[in-house]
């Protein structure tokens, strides 16, 4: 047998037929996916930014899975078969994998729930960030110094989340403590008009002095002024900056812890002194 | 004062002229404007504008001072720069005047009621923006307010709502009451009380985007009048913003049109009443 008959049968073998046929089924669905998943992202061009990029991951790996299902059945692969083995395949995965699944079980929740959605600033633990991404296992955040954090989403469901930017206003409480010797009315006048006179504190909801209780040291005060959830920082620094200046002005001591030591009876050390004789 | 050639004029509190318009920009030129709280100053350089400007801290200001050729830009702290790179040799710059992009919430200093099945003619005025564009094709090159307002939130939740302005009025029921100033406009509020039980006026939500603005011949701004009904049931109604202007205001000229032209939605939605 010559080269080019060997070649020939080579080519025209049944097996490597259904390969190539395989092959091209599992390219064109891998392009048609491709296509479903941006046409779907149009279609959800109004949505939010965590359903269009759910919707495109499903339109994705939907059109993709029922590729490589048909891409098995070019190779000769029975799917009830395959189906059977996979349930088998499931549980041992099942075994393998709890605690990808548990994440991924937790990730539906939160898709269904929605505490929050992409672009919130988020407060889960002891991290506070940006949600870049809710996807089926993690989701994952940037810090306010740019740092990027993956949280699984079992931790999520777990955790208390605190959402900081769901509602468009929000209440920044300043806390401080002024001197006993302090007069309360002419505190109040002044935080009433630093916030007054601060564009981005709001004249309603209107701002709330509380006395909170005499501290050890200090009449402990909390200042609540609203703003828009964006300005939240750039007031609260603006105020602190400005409630301090202003009582420096009037002479209001602002809270610092103070210890008076009186030492009674005091009687001066005893001194010995040794001689060494020579 | 002279608009177009660059002749300038400062002007005596109290009296106004028209500070909007078009004034020429020679090169190595310095133009300076005084318009309420708001200082400009306006520099042609070699293929740039240098734009530096001051804001005064009393809101009230009645200060005003239009197109006035100066040495050099101020040395003063509290003034920032900008430069806008521009071609031409000469460039003219267009100054005008536009109402707030958000509505504005109109406190009354002190409790004002609107008595039964009677109407009351109110005069309020908030503070203006100011455009500046520059060149043949008017660029844009920024707009600000002459005063920006404090932030405000209406709505009868923190969940609710709509961020706003904040303004507060002495609700002056004549327009010889209110005092001249260059940075504010006019808008007649005329409210009309069809219960059978007083109207207690706590706040207002103007629609100021929805509005255009207007200079009357004695070179105040105005914008069209609004009214707001109560009717008998004791329901506020919607605002309406009538498209004939007030009688003081009747011979002005339009300056700008409004920034939100959608009024349909505007008018099932911005303006009310909080009655206590």
């Amino acid at each position: 047998m010559n080269l080019w008959a060997a070649l020939e049968q080579a080519l025209t073998t049944p097996k490597l037929v259904d390969g190539v046929r395989a092959g091209a089924v599992l390219l064109i669905s891998l392009v048609l996916a491709k296509l479903l998943a941006g046409m779907t992202a149009g279609m959800l061009a109004r949505a939010s930014a965590q359903h269009q990029m759910l919707g495109r991951r499903v339109a994705f790996y939907s059109a993709l899975g029922l590729g490589v299902m048909g891409a098995l059945s070019e190779l000769g692969f029975h799917l009830s078969t395959l189906l059977g083995a996979a349930g088998i395949v499931s549980v041992a995965l099942g075994f393998a994998a709890q605690t990808s699944a548990s994440n991924f079980i937790a990730g539906l929740f939160l898709i269904g729930e929605q505490p929050f959605v992409i672009g919130d600033i988020v407060r889960i633990g002891a991290t506070t960030g940006e949600v870049l991404s809710i996807d089926l296992i993690s989701i994952k955040l940037r810090t306010y110094d740019n740092l990027f954090v993956r949280v699984p989403n079992e931790t999520v469901v777990k955790s208390e989340v605190v959402n900081l930017t769901h509602f468009p206003i929000r209440r920044l409480d300043l806390v401080f403590g002024v001197g006993y010797k302090a007069d309360l009315q002419k505190v109040r006048e002044l935080l009433f008009e630093a916030a007054h006179q601060h564009p981005l504190a709001f004249e309603d909801p209107k701002p709330q002095l509380l006395v909170q209780g005499f501290g050890d040291f200090a009449i402990n005060l909390l200042f609540g002024v609203w703003t828009a959830k964006g300005n939240y920082f750039e007031l609260k620094t603006a105020l602190y900056e400005s409630i301090k200046l202003a009582f420096e002005r009037e002479g209001i001591e602002l809270c610092a812890v103070q210890r008076s030591i009186e030492i009674a009876n005091l009687k001066p050390p005893a001194v010995t002194t040794f001689r060494r004789d020579a | 004062m002279k608009t177009a050639s660059g002749q300038s004029i400062t002007l005596e509190p109290g009296t106004l002229e028209p500070w909007w318009g078009t004034f020429e920009l020679p090169l190595g030129a310095v133009r300076y404007f005084r318009i309420g709280p708001w200082a400009l100053w306006v520099e042609r350089r070699a293929r740039e504008i240098r734009v530096s400007q001051k804001q005064h801290s009393d809101p009230l200001d009645t200060s005003l001072t239009v197109s006035q050729i100066v040495d050099n830009v101020a040395d003063e702290p509290g003034i920032t720069s900008e430069r806008y790179a521009i071609e031409g040799r000469s460039v003219p710059i267009q100054i005008e005047p536009a109402l707030a992009d958000r509505p504005v919430v109109v406190r009354t200093d002190e409790p004002f009621h609107v008595l039964a099945d009677d109407e009351a003619t109110l005069y309020l005025t908030t503070p203006v923006w100011i455009r500046v564009s520059a060149g043949e094709q008017k660029k844009h090159l920024f707009e600000r307010p002459c005063y920006r307002p404090s932030d405000t939130w209406f709505g009868r939740t923190t969940r609710e709502g709509e961020l706003c302005y904040a303004g507060v009025t002495t609700a002056r029921l004549t327009l010889d009451e209110l005092t001249l100033r260059p940075g504010r406009a006019v808008t007649q509020v005329r409210i009309v009380n069809q219960a059978r039980t007083p109207l207690d006026l706590d706040r207002l939500n103007l629609p100021t985007p929805a509005l255009s603005v207007f200079a009357a011949a004695d070179h105040r701004l105005w914008t069209e009048p609004v009214q707001i009904t109560r009717d008998s049931a004791g329901a506020v109604q919607g605002v309406t913003i009538q498209k004939q202007l007030s009688q003081q205001a009747r011979d002005a000229v339009r300056l700008t049109d409004p920034r939100n032209q959608d009024q349909d939605n505007l008018f099932s939605r911005a303006f009310k009443a909080l009655l206590g």
